[in-house]
């Protein structure tokens, strides 16, 4: 006693008024950075002053490791300055001992040396215990030891005397500043000091031959372990102590040392390598730039590529819900009441577009004992064929209510519908049930048969199959009557609830009517289960099945 | 539609003003097309009638049905030795009498 019409799941989906598609006209996004953009960012620049870092380091220790081997080469060359002055000396101080009388000796051995004022400028001979202080002998210019105080000059002689090897004096001040060299035999008792004074550059300051070991640095040297003024040498400038990298070697000079101190004036290893640091950071920051970029410039392309898509799907599910709804207002919104006769349909969308199908149903109670049930294909999609579809099914419920049975009715649509002009055909099943006479009369245009549902079994109803409305044919289309009673149902259908590809006609049909449930309270419940087994995720036609009960009334 | 219908190859000879278009594979959603492309090209290189030669149709459903009666749309047509499966599907949607079979 019920009637149902139901479009099935995904008839619904998609609610045309909420869904508006996305305007292209809006800015994609604001001009931040993505997420990803910035790590790659970050990545990039700590990478980048990681291999700067490490640059920079490497080129510092391979700096200092030439400024130590200059520092060492420069300290050697010191070392080997001192035979030149120890050896005339020594050779001074044993020739005095030996020839005491005469110190002539003495006078003809350092003139020369001292005319060439390398190393000395000064030489004298002076005895160990003289009284007064006063040398000996003298070669050249006065000594400066004889201005210094008496007591300056007896410590000295006293250290000669006590040493056997060369004595420094260290500077002596003045217009032009000297250096003190004392030394005295090492044999026997010791009664004569050789004293020599060599010449330190005026003001202590002198740049460097360019070939030799000083070259490239600047450097200083002191008397004594300490950077103090007045106990440098010599330097290459004037601004001391020297600072920045630097290296300090000391050098054993006679009875004291020298302290070399040396820093570069230029990059030792050449000025490519000190540009390698800069190069490394600005090829690192050009690389993270150039990454950065193309990674931001990715990540927006694929936003602008999401951003279409997803307007598309809101695009797609506007048009699929017009189509839907089109579809479905072309549908009967139900079905009708009719005491003794439970009715029932479903419609399934084919996945096979957005496009309206041509599948349809409908049922017409003509009067009281007769009741008109139709299913029909449309060939084609879209609104064309939802068109013919609509023109058919309302001029089969014209047909009908004039009284026409299921072949007139066909033999009547022949004259609406022509494939070579209309580019359309459709297959159409029309019965009419008559109550009174518990008959079902079948016409068919090339139509899959219906199905009988009935105590014995499940079995196809035979019809007489003319060809599909639209194809020309010479004959006219003849109705089969059946007989239909209370406890049987028949069901119709569209060949979309049981094609699949690649499956014969008989194999889908056949897969049909075993799928149909053996018991079954309710015809919904037939319906839905025939739909369940029989649909699959490619079934792309529309597929709509159309059912009826006779149900056994005890009133009637 | 699906795929590309590479199962299905629809070639014509012309005989005077007569196209003889052999199918060969299977006419179904995917390659139904192909058929009704092939008569529209025959028909533009001057057929007026066509024969499909349906010997080699070794599979067809309701799509296909619908690719041959489409092909009436575009010229008069006789079928050629429809095979096993295209009788069995003219039957059944009742065009048996709709198409002249080749004598």
């Amino acid at each position: 006693m019920s009637s149902e019409s139901v479009i099935s799941a995904g008839a619904e989906e998609g609610d045309g008024s909420t869904l508006q598609p996305a305007d292209p006209s809006v800015p994609l996004q604001n001009r931040k950075l993505h997420g990803v953009s910035l790590i790659v960012l970050f990545a990039g620049l700590v990478s980048t002053a990681v291999l700067g870092l490490a640059a920079q380091t490497a080129y510092k220790r391979n700096e200092d490791r030439l400024l130590e081997q200059q520092t060492k080469q420069a300290a050697a060359v010191l070392t080997a300055a001192l035979p030149g002055i120890q050896t005339p000396l020594a050779a001074a101080a044993e020739l005095a001992e030996q020839e005491s009388d005469d110190q002539s000796a003495f006078r003809r051995l350092m003139t020369p040396i001292v005319e060439s004022e390398q190393p000395f400028v000064s030489a004298s001979l002076w005895s160990v215990d003289s009284d007064p202080l006063m040398p000996v002998e003298v070669v050249g210019g006065e000594p400066k030891l004889v201005s210094q105080p008496p007591e300056m000059i007896q410590s000295l002689l006293e250290r000669a005397a006590a040493s056997n090897g060369l004595v420094l004096l260290g500077l002596l001040e003045g217009d032009n500043p000297r250096m003190g060299y004392a030394y005295t035999s090492s044999a026997g008792s010791v009664r004569y000091v050789a004293y020599a004074e060599g010449a330190l550059p005026s003001g202590r300051v002198s740049p460097p031959r360019a070939d030799s070991a000083f070259a490239g640095v600047d450097h200083a040297i002191y008397l004594g372990p300490s950077e103090t003024g007045d106990t440098l040498l010599t330097a290459s400038i004037e601004e001391l102590p020297l600072s920045g990298r630097r290296a300090v070697e000391s050098v054993p000079f006679g009875d004291s040392n020298l302290l070399l101190v040396m820093s570069p004036t230029t990059e030792l290893g050449g000025h490519l390598l000190a540009l390698f640091p800069l190069l490394v950071g600005v090829v690192g920051a050009l690389s993270t730039i150039a990454a950065v970029t193309l990674v931001e410039l990715l990540l927006r392309r694929r936003d602008r590529a999401d951003m279409l898509a997803e307007q598309n799907r809101q695009l797609y599910a506007n048009q699929l819900s017009v189509s839907r709804t089109l579809q479905h207002s072309l549908l009967p919104q139900e079905l009708p009441d009719i005491p003794g006769l439970e009715l029932a349909a479903r419609y399934v969308p084919g996945v096979a577009g957005l496009d309206i199908g041509g599948d349809w149903y409908d049922v017409m109670d003509i009067d009281d004992q007769r009741v008109m049930l139709v299913v029909g294909d449309v060939s084609g999609r879209g609104l064309e064929a939802g068109t013919v579809m609509a023109q058919l099914r309302y001029a089969i419920r014209a047909f009908a209510s004039r009284g026409d049975d299921p072949a007139d009715i066909l033999n009547g649509l022949t004259r609406l519908l022509d494939v070579v002009h209309d580019h359309h055909f459709a297959t159409v099943l029309c019965a009419i049930v008559n109550l009174d006479q518990q008959t079902i009369t079948i016409a068919n245009a090339g139509h899959p048969a219906p199905m009988l549902l009935h105590s014995s079994g499940v079995s196809f109803l035979a019809t007489e199959v003319g060809p599909p409305i639209g194809v020309a044919t010479s004959c006219g289309y003849n109705a089969v009557t059946h007989e239909f009673s209370p406890g049987s149902s028949v069901l119709m259908f569209t060949d979309g609830v049981f094609e699949r590809r690649g499956e014969t006609v008989d194999t889908g049909l056949e897969r049909l009517r075993e799928s149909v449930p053996a018991s079954a309270e309710r015809l919904t419940d037939v319906l839905d289960g025939v739909l369940a087994n029989q649909m699959t995720a490619e079934s792309h036609d529309d597929s709509a099945i159309l059912g009826v009960t006779w149900t056994p009334s005890p009133t009637t | 539609m699906d795929t590309e219908p590479d199962d299905l190859t629809a070639d014509y000879t012309l005989h005077g003003d007569t196209a003889v278009i052999r199918i060969v594979g299977e006419i179904d959603i995917a390659s139904r097309d192909t058929v009704t492309n092939a008569a529209r090209a025959a028909v533009a290189d001057g057929a007026s009638s066509l024969v499909l030669d349906m010997s080699e149709v070794t599979f067809m459903d309701s799509s296909g049905i619908g690719a041959v009666i489409t092909t009436q749309a575009i010229a008069s047509v006789m079928l050629r030795k429809p095979s096993e499966v295209v009788q069995r599907l003219l039957a059944v949607t009742g065009l048996t009498n709709s198409f002249t079979v080749e004598p």
